[in-house]
Parts: structure tokens; sequence; C-alpha cells
């Protein structure tokens, strides 16, 4: 949308709201919807009081090494995406890629498709493989709209947990004490990763989706020749898998 | 729901929600479940999306209740909860489509809320229903081509009604913004919808033409001759 759109004048601008008015949605909620919603609420709960986020900490100390985390981050996005454009051009004019990469993914196959798409970018904090996709709708945003980024979390697979834990150990790099609670924005660039507060206990933290969910994994203090490592749900910090690993 | 919740407050309500009142929440919900649900409509285009943001904000409400400080009303709270939850899926669905809506829209155009009316079908003339219908379609399709954030500021400010200031705290912005994205769009709209809303016209855009020629050189009486 251009910002160079001529303005309405003042007539314009009335007969406009005054068809937006009369455009208003007027009728109740539809009974399929209410049923739908009436089935949630009543699984929520259910849940009992583990369902209602506990208040926002103060949160004084980790706040800072948060925030500037995350400005390290957003200039390491840009920094990353200037990358992608640079390498993406130079690729396209080097060949023609419409066979995919997945060969050179040195997969592990235990590790599952939805691991494959990162397995190349573990080292990259960009994603590469995502960057073009986010171009448009950032250029389509409100300057004041939250950025619209694709670095992705990684994808955890059900059947491969352990596995996957194992390799994304060396990308978990928030830190967290037993007393730390973190959102989506603590853990991810990704504007889409939308993880309500959650108290995750000690560690080093990774974002992840997990069955099409937003998650935390957790990498537990070593103990010993192991350690322990747990996906946490988001806005509770229920433990949904666990596992142990040798000590890094 | 019990007629002693039916006696609560909103803020009561939600105090009462984190304190364990399992039928607390409902009840609140309840109350604003309509309008929400027109925002959500209003906001993503269609119902099956508009269920789906819906549901994401009444969950969110749910578990962030205690994040309500009493700053606002608490329907205003539910309003930046559940707006919040629909951009949020449309951010995420245009990241996923290069290309968005519009078969969508010609959908959506015959679907119920078409209907919506303050009179019944049977006091207004079917051809003047008709119009009404299809203007409303236009306004409809014409608004989801706007950019979310000018479209959540219009469906709140100027469908649902709501001030600017409390539309500001809905989307978390300054005032400023609220009343510069919905200009921006009723700008952008005013041209979509062409052939409903009249061309600009008045001082500041006179129109572009010569002005009239000067009246015709009266005839001298009597008519002159040649010179002698």
């Amino acid at each position: 949308m251009s910002d160079e759109q001529p303005e309405a004048t003042p007539e314009q601008q009335a007969q406009v709201r005054r068809l937006l008015a009369e455009a208003r949605h007027t009728e109740p909620l539809p009974p399929e919807v209410a049923q739908r919603l009436d089935g949630v609420l009543a699984q929520l709960v259910s849940e009992g009081p583990r369902a209602i986020d506990p208040p926002p900490p103060s949160r004084p100390a980790p706040v800072d090494e948060l925030g500037a985390r995350r400005r390290r981050r957003v200039t390491g996005l840009l920094a990353a995406a200037a990358a992608v454009v640079v390498v993406g051009v130079g690729i396209g004019q080097v060949t023609d890629l419409s066979g995919g990469g997945s060969d050179d993914s040195g997969g592990d196959a235990s590790s599952g498709g939805s691991m494959s798409d990162y397995a190349d970018a573990e080292d990259a904090p960009g994603r590469q493989s995502e960057a073009p996709e986010a171009a448009p709708s950032e250029a389509t945003s409100d300057p004041g709209a939250p950025p619209s980024t694709s670095a992705r979390p990684p994808t955890v697979s059900v059947d491969a947990f352990a596995t996957d834990a194992a390799r994304l150990r060396g990308r978990a790099v928030v830190r967290a004490d037993a007393g730390t609670v973190v959102t989506g924005a603590d853990l991810s660039a990704d504007a889409m990763f939308l993880c309500d507060a959650t108290p995750t206990g000690p560690g080093l933290l990774l974002g992840v989706e997990y069955e099409d969910r937003p998650a935390v994994l957790a990498y537990r203090p070593a103990r010993g020749d192991t350690q322990p490592v747990e996906l946490l749900r988001c806005g509770t910090g229920d433990v949904l898998r666990s596992t142990v690993l040798p000590a890094p | 729901m019990s007629e002693a919740l039916a006696g609560r407050s909103d803020p009561e309500l939600l105090a009462a929600h984190v304190a364990g009142d399992p039928q607390a929440f409902g009840e609140l919900f309840g109350r604003h479940r309509d309008r929400l649900w027109a925002v959500a409509l209003r906001t993503m285009g269609n119902p099956e999306d508009a269920a789906d943001g819906l549901q994401d904000g009444m969950v969110a409400a749910f578990r962030r209740a205690a994040s309500y400080r009493g700053e606002a009303q608490v329907t205003t709270w539910l309003h930046r909860v559940v707006v919040n939850a629909c951009l949020d899926r449309l951010r995420a669905a245009k990241v996923r489509r290069a290309e968005a809506l519009p078969d969508d829209l010609e959908e959506y155009g015959g679907r119920g809320s078409l209907a919506t009316s303050t009179r019944s079908d049977a006091e207004i003339d079917p051809a003047d229903l008709s119009v009404a219908a299809e203007q409303r379609r236009q306004v409809l399709a014409a608004l989801q081509q706007l950019p979310e954030e000018q479209r959540a500021a219009l469906v709140l400010v100027d469908m649902e009604g709501y001030p600017v200031a409390d539309v500001a705290r809905m989307l978390d912005c300054a005032v400023g913004t609220v009343k510069s994205r919905c200009s921006r769009g009723r700008s952008r709209l005013a041209v979509l919808l062409a052939d409903l809303v009249p061309p600009a016209r008045g001082p500041a855009h006179p129109p572009p033409r010569n002005p009239p020629p000067p009246g015709a050189v009266p005839p001298s009486n009597p008519p002159r001759g040649p010179p002698a």
C-alpha cells in the first residue's frame, strides 16, 4: 500500500465512514462457533489453576540481558538478511536450484523431514531458506508494525525427540535461572513465534515448534556425565517430553 | 451461569477467574463475545478465520487474565487480546501465502452477514435490499484490500464506533497512529469505492477546467459603418 495515496476530502472520509458503519456486523455469534468456543473453554477450565499464567513478573535482572539479546539479534538479522540477498543473487546466477538441496543436508535420517529444513542452517541465525518469503510482507507493513521475520524456530519431531534435542543443543543460547520467565520474543526473532510467558527453570533455552505449536527446549545444567533436556509447553512450563544427553 | 455471577462487574469476574472461580471467565466472555465476534469477522474477512482468531483470543485472555492491571476497561482489554490474535493470524497467513484473500472475498460476498439489517427483510423493498447487499459486499471487499493494521483501526473506530483513545489501547499504539491509519485507510477506500464515494470537490480541489469565457461584446447602436 502506497503512502502516496491522495488524502480523501472530509466529505469523502465521512462518506467512507458511513459506508463502513452500514457494513457493521450485528448478528450474534453463530451457534456452531459458540459451541466450539464453549468446548475449548471447558477444556481450559478442566486444566485448573495451571491454565492461568502467573502475573507477569517484574523480570528484574534477566530483562536487561534478554533485551540486549533482542537488540543484538535484530542487528544480526539485518546482517543475515543482507547476506541472504547477496547469496541468493549469486546462486541464482550460477545454477538452477529447482531440484532442492535435500541431498546436501547431510541429513540424519532419524531426524525426520521436519528437521531437514534447518539442518543446513544450524550455524546461520538468519535461516537463509526462509528469508525471501518474508520480504513482501515487510514491504507492505506499517512502519510501526512488529517485525515480520523469517527466522522460524526449528522443529522438533515427535518421533526423534532425543536426536533433535542433541543436534540443536548448540543453538540454545538463552540462559535462564530458577526464576526466569520467557516469552516468544525472548526466544525467537520470528514474530509468529507466539509463546506466552513461560516459567522455564534453569538452563539454556531454545524456542522450537513441536506438533505445530511453539514450545521451549530447556537444556538443564549437566549432572555428572549427563544433561537432562526437557521440552516445555509455552504458557505453563509443563514438561511435554524429556530425555537425557551425554554431558557436553 | 449463576445469578451471583451475572450481577458482578467485568473486573470482578476477571479477578474471580484469576482467583480460581471456574465459571467466572465464561460469564465474562459471554457478555462480550458477540461484539468480539463482529470485530474478528470484519478483521479476518471470513467466518472460518474469524472463529480461529476469536478462539485464539479467548484462550489468550483466559491464560493471561492475571496480566490485566485495570488500566483500561476489561472490554477494551478483551478487544485488544482478540484483535492481536487476529492480526497474528493474518501476518502468519501472509507469510505462508504469496497472494491473499481475493478469492475468499468473492465467496464471502455471498455469506450471511450481508443480510445484516436493523429492519426485517419483509419491510424492505427487495430492490433496496439487493442494492444494500451489493454495496456492503463492495465495502467489505475493499476493506480486505487494506493493510491489516489499517483495517483493524477502521473496524474498531468506524464500524464498531469505539473512541479513538480506546482503540489506541486495543491496538497498543498512539492515538495519532490510530488516526493516521484511519485516515489513510479511508482515503484508500475512497479510491477503491469510487462508485459509492463521490469524487472530491470544493475549494480545496477546484475542478480542472478553463474559466468560463467572457460574455459577448454587445453590439454598438447604431452599427458602425465602414470609415468614410
